[in-house]
């Protein structure tokens, strides 16, 4: 397998650290995301017309998306079933739901760490209070799933919609969003980084 | 607060020439003023809110300018004249604190271990062996030498653990060199830097660059480990209270391993350095 | 409510879960900038989030026993908040003058309670046991807080003396411990503790819903 990389990417850390989990062999491809912005080159059009990361490559399947590539890794290399638990069609629902929010975590608390960081021109008010909303929902999930006695986002081990969801969160401090609002997203933070096999990426304080 | 002479004397690296697409102006900060940069044909062209036009050099694969109408001259790197060095530059990088924060970090080995674990240090050796700090007095600037330190990964050409020695320069209160045994030549040095753009007192813009011998590793993979170093000491620069650089040593303590950091704050206050700077006062 | 407008006494800090066992957490009070800890002894202690050396917050610290580790250089403070170990001077003794500033920090009512050491305030004492439920961010300074609490629509005036008070609120089968932590331009955090596991899901509905309604506008 390849993918497509870069090591600043949130998006392609749910890859690589989904791929530590699973504890799979792949090949990364670097990519000049920043400051070449190489995703957006003739040549990386071609194999992602929406100039964006993560692409993966396995036997000629190509896959964007970061959702969709945890998906297919849970699929074809997880058989245990746990990261995409499927027998119980609400909890099936319930991981889709998060990999879409997930997504609008990228629109947010990603677009306020491109800007704080690497100096994207764009409404940071707006990034950081959507953000904070999304926050707020989660924050207010898991806390109802620590009623329920369980730590993930969707039942009683983590899945991929936790994968899908870590990376900005966690990250969330890189674009100027305060997450000590969140105590039960920190927990959250905390149970996921002492997963076995964690792999981090700088900006996530690994020892927190 | 406007600049202290010392501090408004100086060039300043505001991106490299790439960063700059023909015709558009890209309005930026500089020691808390707002300037415009704009590509005309080969040259950068900067002004001032107020029209007056800036000084402006390319030079170590970025363009620089300075508020000044008699700046000091900008130090040489006669390393970038060498022949068989790459250059590879990782762009800008907003962090949230004074630049000289970012400078003092820059040359500091303790953190290794912590900050930059696997990589440039592991908790099994922290530990920091004297080194040499000196001032060039002629040309002002701070020298640290016989910098030694146990690195698990020192280079992305590095692979296995060594002990790794290092010179620092600070030439400039907003740039510092670091001079590394390259892992490949013998002899040789492979230098990473750090031109700081300092836009407001407690937030800056780091450019950054390395300079090596190497023939195994794509740019991409250089710029790859560069930005992966980089990122782990943003979010430490980003929390480190206050954001100004504490220069009072009554303040913050230091130990031998700070050598370079003493050395730097005491420069910085024996040339007037305060733009940047946090005050006893701030402390409580 | 309204007439204390900086840091007085004891202050709550967070639920009682908020800092777990091996972990280090933020908290602002007002200005104070607060690392909170708990060690494997279950001990919380809160110091000033900054590290003597060179400033790092140590709400990113590194919690290993009874001891706190910067995450910046490793330098190491025992419980009490002297410097133990510095990692790059490994025989080297830290000098006894090396200290992690100490707030006084005290847990009741399932809540982290902290004062500034010069305080000598007795720390508050709360009767029962209380379960942390939610706490809640709601951004609203603590004069718009007082306003709108100062209302009677949210009821809650009377019930709450100093940072902390009882009510009763409808559907729940025990009452709520409700405490307000106010966090100057940040606004403020609520927390909420309950009798027993019954309550959670509705009393954190209700803080929700409360949360709503301190942040609608007030009119002018
Ligand atoms: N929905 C996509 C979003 C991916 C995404 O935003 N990737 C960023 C890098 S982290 C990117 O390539 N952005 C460039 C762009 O959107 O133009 C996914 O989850 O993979
Ligand atoms: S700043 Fe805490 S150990 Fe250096
Ligand atoms: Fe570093």
């Amino acid at each position: 397998m390849k993918l497509y990389d870069y090591v600043l990417s949130g998006n392609c850390y749910k890859i690589r650290l989904f791929m530590a989990f699973l504890d799979l062999d792949y090949e990364k491809v670097g990519v000049d995301f920043y400051p070449g912005r190489e995703h957006k080159s003739d040549s990386f059009l071609a194999i992602n017309p929406l100039g964006q990361l993560p692409v993966l490559e396995d036997n000629g399947v190509v896959i964007r998306d970061a959702q969709a590539i945890l998906v297919y890794l849970a699929n074809r290399h997880d058989p245990s079933g746990q990261w995409w638990p499927q027998a119980d069609h609400a909890q099936f629902a319930q991981v889709v739901q998060w990999l879409a929010f997930a997504d609008s975590i990228t629109g947010t608390s990603s677009a306020a760490r491109l800007h704080d960081m690497l100096g994207y021109d764009l409404d940071i008010v707006a990034a950081r209070a959507g953000a904070h909303r999304l926050f707020r929902i989660l924050d207010s999930h898991l806390s109802q799933q620590e009623f329920e006695g369980h730590h993930w986002i969707a039942g009683p081990s983590p899945t991929i919609a936790d994968i899908a969801c870590f990376p900005y969160t966690a990250l969330a401090g890189d674009g100027g969003i305060d997450t000590f609002y969140y105590p039960a997203i920190q927990r959250w933070i905390h149970r996921l980084t002492r997963l076995p096999r964690y792999h981090n990426m700088p900006g996530i304080n690994v020892f927190a | 607060m406007s600049p202290d002479d010392f501090t408004a004397s100086h060039w300043y690296a505001i991106g490299r020439f790439a960063d700059f697409p023909e015709g558009l102006s890209r309005p930026l900060r500089l020691l808390s003023q707002d300037i415009v940069a704009v590509r005309q044909g080969k040259d950068v062209k900067v002004t001032r809110a107020d029209g007056r036009p800036c000084m402006v050099q390319a030079r170590y694969g970025h363009v620089w300018t300075t508020l000044m109408d008699k700046p000091r001259a900008l130090y040489d790197m006669p390393e970038f004249l060498e022949e068989g060095r790459r250059l590879v530059t990782a762009g800008a990088i907003g962090v949230l604190c004074s630049g000289l924060r970012a400078v003092e970090n820059f040359l500091d080995m303790a953190h290794f271990p912590f900050v930059h674990t696997g990589i440039l240090g592991i908790e099994e050796h922290p530990e920091v062996e004297k080194y040499d700090v000196s001032m060039d007095a002629e040309r002002d600037e701070i020298w640290a030498t016989k910098c030694c330190f146990f690195q698990p990964m020192a280079a992305a050409t590095a692979t296995g653990g060594q002990i790794t020695e290092y010179k620092y320069r600070v030439p400039h209160p907003y740039s510092t060199i670091l001079y590394k045994t390259c892992p490949i030549r013998e002899g040789a040095w492979d230098l990473i830097g750090l031109f700081i753009q300092p836009t407001e007192e407690d937030a800056c813009i780091a450019h950054s660059f390395v300079l090596v011998f190497d023939e195994s590793n794509s740019d991409t993979s250089l710029l790859h480990f560069q930005q992966n170093i980089f990122l782990q000491d943003r979010m430490i620069l980003e929390n480190q209270v206050p954001r100004k650089l504490p220069i009072d040593p009554r303040w913050e303590m230091p130990t031998r391993a700070d050598a370079s950091s003493i050395a730097y704050r005491r420069w910085l206050k024996a040339n007037g350095v305060v733009w940047g700077t946090a005050k006893l006062a701030e402390a409580a | 409510m309204d007439s204390v407008v900086s840091f007085a006494g004891w202050m709550p800090a967070g639920l009682q879960n908020a800092a777990e066992t091996g972990t280090s957490v933020r908290a602002v009070i007002f200005e104070d900038d607060i690392a909170i800890w708990r060690g494997q002894d279950g001990l919380a202690r809160a110091w000033q989030n900054r590290c003597p050396h060179r400033g790092m917050r140590l709400s990113y610290g590194i919690v290993r026993e009874n001891r706190l580790t910067c995450l910046y250089h490793g330098w190491t403070y025992d419980g009490t908040g002297g410097c133990a170990h510095i990692p790059a001077h490994p025989d080297l003794v830290p000098p006894k003058s090396i200290r992690a500033k100490a707030y006084g920090c005290v847990e009741t009512g399932g809540m982290i309670w902290v004062a500034r050491s010069e305080s000598s305030e007795p720390p508050p004492q709360i009767s029962g046991t209380w379960m942390p439920c939610r706490t809640m961010q709601v951004n609203r300074s603590l004069t718009g807080l007082a306003e709108v609490l100062g209302t009677g629509k949210a009821n809650l005036a009377l019930a709450m003396g100093a940072w902390a008070g009882q009510l009763r609120v409808a559907g729940l089968q025990g009452a709520v411990l409700l405490a307000v932590q106010p966090m100057g331009a940040r606004g403020a955090m609520l927390h909420a503790c309950v009798t027993g596991p019954e309550d959670l899901t509705r009393a954190s509905d209700w803080i929700e819903s409360l949360r709503g309604h301190l942040e609608r506008p007030i009119a002018a």
